[in-house]
């Protein structure tokens, strides 16, 4: 026994040493840990416990060294259920650096290294996160920037964020839901992250939100306001109550000179919101709102149950300086936060006021419909099922990762496994209960007659919104004189007028009377959830609606159309009035809709905007003043004839410029503008809003020019500008445009027969647009005669480019096809190039029996930017320095067919490419008028 | 040498030993006793931070001035690791403020402006060290550029907080730009304001920010405020926290909640509230006035309200008063100065009749905000402080005047009265009535009854006292003589 015990005693420092040391390692980090974030750092909310420091440290050590002794490992997870690898390096110097004393030294970017596909490029990179989790304990938040404005997965800037809670894909599922709801999110991907070629575990890769989210959308590249006022960025001393601090919103889009009060659409905002609710202030507010994104944006909340979007932070508004519209942007939504998740069996939140633009909204009707269409078509198209998969799939996905993390939050596997199931479930109960408020439970409408047989009172319960009244009568219908939907608000009667849009049909009126119950507030503990309290308890809603020669149409039934069916209402006695106090912009009005009428001469002095529609008369001479300018909110129909052409013109012949002509906003849909010139405008800025051409159209569908002139604007602004438009265009002249002679954004625009003679700059610039072009001829361009940028497409068919300094442009991911053009006496006609960074493509261009003649140079393709030259004439008898067989090597122009003088090389018949397919609707019609057996534009 | 290295190895062998026991009592600790773990947390905590507050409160404590700042000074340096988000920041930024205090209590401003800069340094998101940095380089002439630069950077940023305006006003007067002074109060006065008002309710075990509270908006309809909700459960109490900053003046402020007796709106400026409704009264940042509620930019105005009975749960309340919104006094304030007075002239050459009407307005109203003072004498006495009083006034403020009510309770008799009026050149003053209360028994003293016997830095005309100096009063004869519990002095100035 004693030789054993001696022997043991020889021995034992085996055992001893190595649990001494693992013990000291272990006490050491645990009391530096808890010292750093307990003793020194006030990380509140999130507290750190010597406890829980000690415990999370243990297991994290122990899974490492579990990891590191097995067999198993990452590469051994099928392809399908792996999540894709991002290597990162930093070297020890730069990672000390970030760890000196955290969290402020981690905020400090360092130099690294981050593989591409090809191979590794220097970065930037820091720890980023206000909250203990992204840099407290083992795993850390990264913010990575890559040096000389190159992409990753096409992003400059992204950030490997730790998972916040035990289910691990919150924030993924979120932006993932958010894009089923059509709202902006940023990109975000569950990855796996090496650093210096050790996994660090699971992470979310996320866009850091900047310009390019706006492209990626199809938003125009206007304003992105961050405001966020909270942890390190709050104010001390003040609220942090970001509605009410519009300055200290951030600007994130990087726009070279910023112009001085960019901030003024979301001073606006902040002025309406510390208003009081009105009806007019919600007008104000509704024109300032996108209100589908936005009714998006609530479903959105309601559906994830968050109640991220507070009063002081995680605001990201996309402000769209063309329509004049903010759009929401959904981030760091910590959506189904199991910390704030309704006990089981108490009830979901089926509104979430967390913040006062959310008061605002709650008793917006404009917002109340776009809401629930969205949550209805959510759970209608088979989104919410798509949805569930996806999170099925990306739990899988979590789960395999997870095996192989080696820094795991929480740190017992366990728990993970628990709460990624009470997660599923979670998710499905919330779909379950708002489907069942919003979708199914419908709720009733009562009517009954008015005392004075006026009208019929009705009474709306439920959350749905009424869309129509249906009035079916025992005889034929006219539609009467006055129809009017009335409320009490104070008491006092407010009628909103539908008149214009009821329709009668045999013996049915149908009135657009919409009606919602009203929200009320009411406060409601909920345990440990000071931010949910604001609950809204659904009141009736009272309405009266009034009809000229009621009794005479003898009314059978009164009908609802609710959620596309006709429900029938439950008609009583009478029905007790109350006030409409919680709830405004109930219903659109719908006046009938009488044009003002123009004809002779009218003068128009500083701003006019005009709400009407608009008849303008043939031999109707508009005289602009000084700086003056006519903004149309209403459709035009200018029809001039070639005798009495309609004119806009300066009031005094070679007086200073006036200002702009717009169209802007949907109201302008269809308006129509023959036989018109324009002469001597320039460009205006009306209160936010932007119009930096002489003739503006901005958020307009639908617009035609017919055989219109226009004519030298002055300075050095557009003569045409378009914004989220679609604009037709035949037989119009431009001459002599200061700069631009049309400017595109995001529009789509067709030209057939136009001609654009001595643009100041560039002819056709398309940004982001599509158009088609035909029958058209551009010359004599100071610098380019089309410009087609930023993910355009450009079909163009028996087009002339001529005497331009440059024919044509075609840059930064964007398509053009030109068919029987002709490419005249340009000193470049033809370039393919990639110039903006955040577009990593170039450009691809199609020539296609087209000639090119007289031209100073070949065409050029730079970088990843192609040509292709088909069956094409070049004809450089007059300038033997055009020698196709002498191109530069990095010209990635390719000649295929382009021998043979001016005859065909083929004779088959010419396809749409397939990259043009969103153009086909509209290029199907000219594309019957192009030959195959024909160079060129020529039809002699 | 072996036996010594064995000895080594023993005791190399006893200290892995006692080691891994240590790890063994530790994890056992862990694992079972948490509690315990808890308690040692909390000891250490005070092991590694109380002494160094103790240091800092013994620096406060130190009455020898100069000893005290050498101490603090040491405390800073000593805690120079210590950052912004850090535990002992607050503490820190004490010492910084305090430090800046005691120099400019020295007058040493070069010193008060390094520890301001320290502050800022160390905390660049606080509206205090900026804006008062600011007001220290502003006294420096050479400085005074940049620290209104400074300041009117706050302003744009946080335009309704008032202190960055107050010193930004200051600073504009003392480089003589009285014009670029009233834009800013003007600015201030339509800033972007909160609109948002917190409820805490209580159950009966008192208010609590962190469980049962909600926000609301204040809906303002023609005048009147409106705030209303309802509560889901019985509760024993409302508090009801005003949106912060607000500057206004409430009249009748009333709430309803509907009971099983009643709902009828309780006037909150009762003086019998409570002993007619058993409702409890408490007001924080807000002061009574004649009647009325007065808000002057506190951050944390507060009605709170005990109610007589637990209300039934889902009850309405409603919050209503007439809200006129003002400027905060010490913003007004040097409205009274007579720069103001000439560019009202400038103002009203150039044709900005709306602009003067409304700095006339404030500078009534600033002027009227002053104390009043009185003085009496009878015969064969002269006017003296034994024998004279001040008092506030309350104020009314109209499109065009502000009328004001001062009430002086003298308790004496006189045959004299001298009313000095705040100062404030250009400033007109109506005096309407002047009751007397003798023995409980008001007597309103016509106007034409007061003779006049003089007047200093006043001219009288059209009825009006205009202001022509610092030191405005003016005596009048009583009727009669008399011994009277109060003076009450009724009219407008404009």
């Amino acid at each position: 026994m004693r030789a054993k015990l001696a022997f043991a005693w020889q021995w034992s420092a085996t055992a001893t040493l190595p649990i001494a040391l693992f013990f000291l390692y272990w006490a050491f980090g645990t009391f530096q840990q808890w010292k750093s974030f307990t003793v020194d750092y006030d990380t509140r909310p999130a507290v750190l416990t010597l406890h829980q420091a000690g415990v999370d440290r243990f297991r994290n050590l122990a899974r490492n060294a579990r990891l590191a002794i097995s067999p198993d490992s990452l590469a051994l997870v099928p392809e399908d259920l792996a999540l894709r690898t991002v290597q990162l390096f930093i070297g020890d110097r730069q990672l000390s650096q970030l760890n000196n004393r955290l969290p402020y030294s981690g905020y400090e970017f360092v130099d690294g290294q981050l593989m591409f596909p090809d191979g590794l490029h220097e970065v930037n990179v820091r720890y980023r996160g206000d909250y203990l989790l992204h840099w407290g304990f083992e795993k850390k938040s990264f913010r990575v920037r890559s040096k000389n404005k190159e992409l990753f997965d096409g992003l400059q800037t992204f950030n490997l964020i730790v998972p916040k809670f035990p289910e691990q894909v919150n924030n993924y599922l979120g932006y993932r839901l958010a894009n089923h709801l059509g709202l902006m999110a940023p990109r975000c991907e569950l990855v796996n992250v090496m650093q210096n070629g050790s996994n660090l575990g699971m992470y979310e890769f996320t866009e850091q939100i900047d310009e390019g989210t706006l492209r990626r959308y199809g938003q125009a590249v206007g304003e992105i306001f961050v405001g966020d006022l909270v942890a390190k960025s709050s104010i001390k001393g003040i609220t942090n109550h970001v509605f009410e601090l519009p300055e200290t919103w951030e600007q994130l889009v990087d726009t070279k000179g910023r112009i001085p009060g960019s901030h003024a659409p979301l001073d606006h905002l902040a002025r309406i919101l510390a208003g009081s609710p009105s009806e007019e202030s919600m007008a104000q507010l509704a024109e300032l709102l996108d209100m589908d994104a936005f009714g998006a944006f609530g479903a959105f909340e309601i559906l994830t149950q968050t109640h991220h979007f507070d009063e002081c932070h995680n605001w990201r508004l996309a402000w769209n300086p063309w329509t004049q519209k903010f759009r929401p942007i959904i981030w760091d939504p910590t959506p189904w936060n199991p910390e704030l998740r309704p006990a089981e069996g108490s009830a979901i939140a089926l509104d979430l006021v967390v913040s006062r633009l959310g008061i605002w909204l709650y008793r917006n009707g404009d917002f109340l419909t776009a809401r629930h269409k969205s949550i209805c078509e959510f759970f209608t198209h088979g989104k919410a099922e798509q949805f569930l998969h996806e999170a099925d799939a990306a739990l899988t996905k979590a789960s395999n990762a997870l095996d192989y993390d080696p820094n795991i939050r929480p740190t017992l596997p366990a728990d993970i496994r628990a709460g990624m199931v009470s997660f599923r479930a979670f998710i499905e109960r919330t779909f379950h209960d708002v489907r069942l408020a919003y979708v199914e439970a419908a709720g009733t409408v009562r009517c009954a007659s008015l005392p004075d047989q006026s009208g019929i009172a009705l009474e709306v319960h439920g959350r749905s919104p009424v869309e129509a009244v249906l009035l079916r009568c025992n005889q034929q219908v006219q539609r009467p004189t006055r129809v009017v939907l009335r409320h009490l608000r104070n008491g006092k009667r407010v009628e909103t007028d539908l008149t214009g849009a009821t329709i009668a049909q045999n013996n049915t009126l149908r009135i657009p009377a919409r009606m919602l119950c009203q929200l009320a507030p009411c406060f409601r503990f909920i345990v440990g959830q000071p931010l949910r309290q604001h609950t809204l308890n659904e009141q009736p809603g009272y309405y009266e609606l009034i009809l000229d020669d009621l009794s005479a149409m003898q009314v059978v039934d009164i009908l609802v159309l609710r959620g596309n069916e006709e429900k029938r209402t439950e008609a009583c006695p009478a029905i007790e009035p109350s006030d409409l106090r919680w709830l405004y912009q109930s219903t659109p009005p719908h006046p009938n809709r009488v044009p003002q009428v123009w004809r002779g001469t009218i003068v128009i002095q500083g701003v006019r905007e005009i709400r009407d529609d608009v008849v303008i008369e043939p031999g109707t001479v508009i005289q602009m003043s000084s700086e003056a300018s006519l903004i149309f909110r209403g459709r035009v129909d200018a029809s001039g004839t070639t005798e009495q052409p309609i004119q806009f013109v300066p009031a005094i012949p070679g007086g200073t410029a006036w200002g702009c002509m717009a169209l802007a906003g949907n109201g302008c849909n269809g308006s129509r503008f023959r036989h018109c010139d324009w002469r001597g405008g320039s460009s205006a800025a009306i209160g936010l809003h932007q119009f930096p051409a002489m003739f503006a159209v901005h958020d307009c569908a639908d617009a035609e020019l017919r055989d219109c002139r226009l004519l030298a604007n002055t300075a050095a602004t557009c003569m045409v500008h378009l914004a989220h438009s679609s604009v037709k265009f035949d037989g119009v002249e431009w001459q002599n445009s200061s700069a631009d002679a049309l400017h595109s954004e995001l529009s789509q625009l067709q030209l057939t027969d136009c001609q654009i003679r001595g643009a100041g700059e560039n002819g056709i610039s398309l940004n982001a647009s599509s158009a088609i072009l035909c029958d058209s001829d551009l010359a004599n361009a100071k610098d380019t005669a089309i410009v087609v940028s930023a993910g355009s497409s450009l079909i163009a068919v028996r087009t002339k480019v001529r005497r331009s300094n440059k024919g044509v442009l075609v840059r930064d991911e964007s398509y053009a096809d030109f068919v029987n053009c002709d490419f005249l006496a340009c000193q470049r006609p033809l370039l393919a190039l990639h110039k903006d960074w955040r577009h990593p493509g170039g450009a691809q261009v199609s020539i296609r029996k087209s000639l090119f003649s007289n031209n100073k140079s070949l065409p050029n393709a730079e970088g990843n930017s192609r040509i292709l030259v088909q069956d094409c004439t070049l004809d450089a008898q007059d300038q033997p320095a055009v020698d196709i067989t002498k191109k530069r090597k990095d010209n990635h122009v390719q000649f295929v067919d382009c021998d043979g003088g001016r005859t065909p090389h083929k004779l088959t018949p010419i396809e749409i490419l397939p990259q043009f397919d969103a153009l086909l609707p509209l290029a199907r019609n000219i594309w019957t008028s192009v030959c195959a057996d024909v160079r060129g534009s020529n039809r002699e | 040498m072996l036996p010594r290295s064995q000895h080594l190895t023993t005791i190399l062998r006893l200290s892995l030993c006692g080691v891994c026991l240590i790890a063994a009592f530790t994890a056992y600790t862990f694992d079972r006793q948490p509690e315990q773990i808890a308690r040692i947390e909390s000891w250490l905590f005070r092991k590694l931070t109380d002494p160094r507050q103790v240091r800092f409160d013994a620096a406060l404590a130190e009455p020898d001035g100069k000893k005290a700042v050498r101490m603090m000074e040491q405390w800073t340096e000593d805690e120079a690791q210590c950052l912004r988000q850090d535990h002992l920041a607050d503490k820190v930024q004490s010492a910084y403020q305090w430090l800046s205090h005691a120099a400019e209590s020295r007058d040493d401003l070069p010193q008060a402006t390094y520890w301001m800069e320290r502050w800022l340094e160390f905390e660049d998101l606080s509206i205090i060290p900026q804006a008062r940095y600011a007001e220290l380089l502003c006294r420096h002439q050479q400085l005074r550029k940049k620290g209104i630069e400074i300041l009117q950077g706050m302003v744009l940023r946080y335009p309704y907080h008032p202190e960055p305006a107050i010193n930004l006003v200051n600073a504009l007067l003392l480089e003589n730009r009285p014009a670029d002074a009233w834009q800013v109060v003007r600015d201030n006065y339509t800033a972007i304001r909160s609109n948002l008002c917190t409820v805490l309710w209580d159950i009966g075990d008192g208010f609590d920010y962190e469980s049962r509270r909600s926000t609301i908006l204040e809906v303002i309809e023609n005048g009147t405020l409106r705030i209303g909700f309802s509560i889901a459960e019985a509760c024993t109490g409302i508090e009801l926290r005003l949106p912060p900053f607000l500057t206004a003046l409430l009249s009748e402020p009333s709430i309803t909640w509907a009971t099983e007796a009643s709902s009828a709106p309780l006037n909150l400026c009762d003086p019998k509230l409570q002993s007619r409704t058993g409702v409890q009264l408490e007001l924080n940042e807000i002061e009574f006035n004649m009647g009325r509620l007065r808000c002057d930019g506190g951050s944390t105005p507060v009605i709170r309200l005990k109610l007589p009975a637990k209300s039934i749960p889902g009850t309405a309340f409603e919050f209503r008063a007439q809200l006129q919104q003002l400027p905060t006094r010490a913003l007004m304030s040097p409205l009274r100065k007579d720069e103001f007075a000439e560019l009202v002239t400038v103002l009203t050459n150039r044709g900005e009749t709306e602009n003067v009407a409304l700095l006339r307005r404030f500078r009534a109203l600033a002027t009227a905000e002053d104390n009043f003072e009185l003085f009496w004498h009878k015969e064969g006495s002269e006017f003296g402080a034994d024998r004279s009083a001040q008092t506030p006034v309350a104020l009314w403020p109209e499109n065009d005047k502000v009328r004001f009510v001062a009430e002086f309770t003298p308790q004496a008799e006189a045959a004299d009265l001298r009313f000095d009026l705040p100062g404030g050149l250009g400033i007109a003053f109506t005096i309407e009535t002047v009751t007397t209360t003798v023995s409980g028994v008001r007597t309103e003293v016509q106007k034409q009854s007061l003779s006049i016997l003089s007047t200093n830095d006043l001219t009288f005309s059209d009825d009006q006292f205009l202001v022509t100096g610092n030191d405005p009063y003016i005596i009048a004869r009583l009727p009669v003589q008399v011994a009277f519990d109060q003076v009450r002095i009724e009219g407008t100035v404009q």
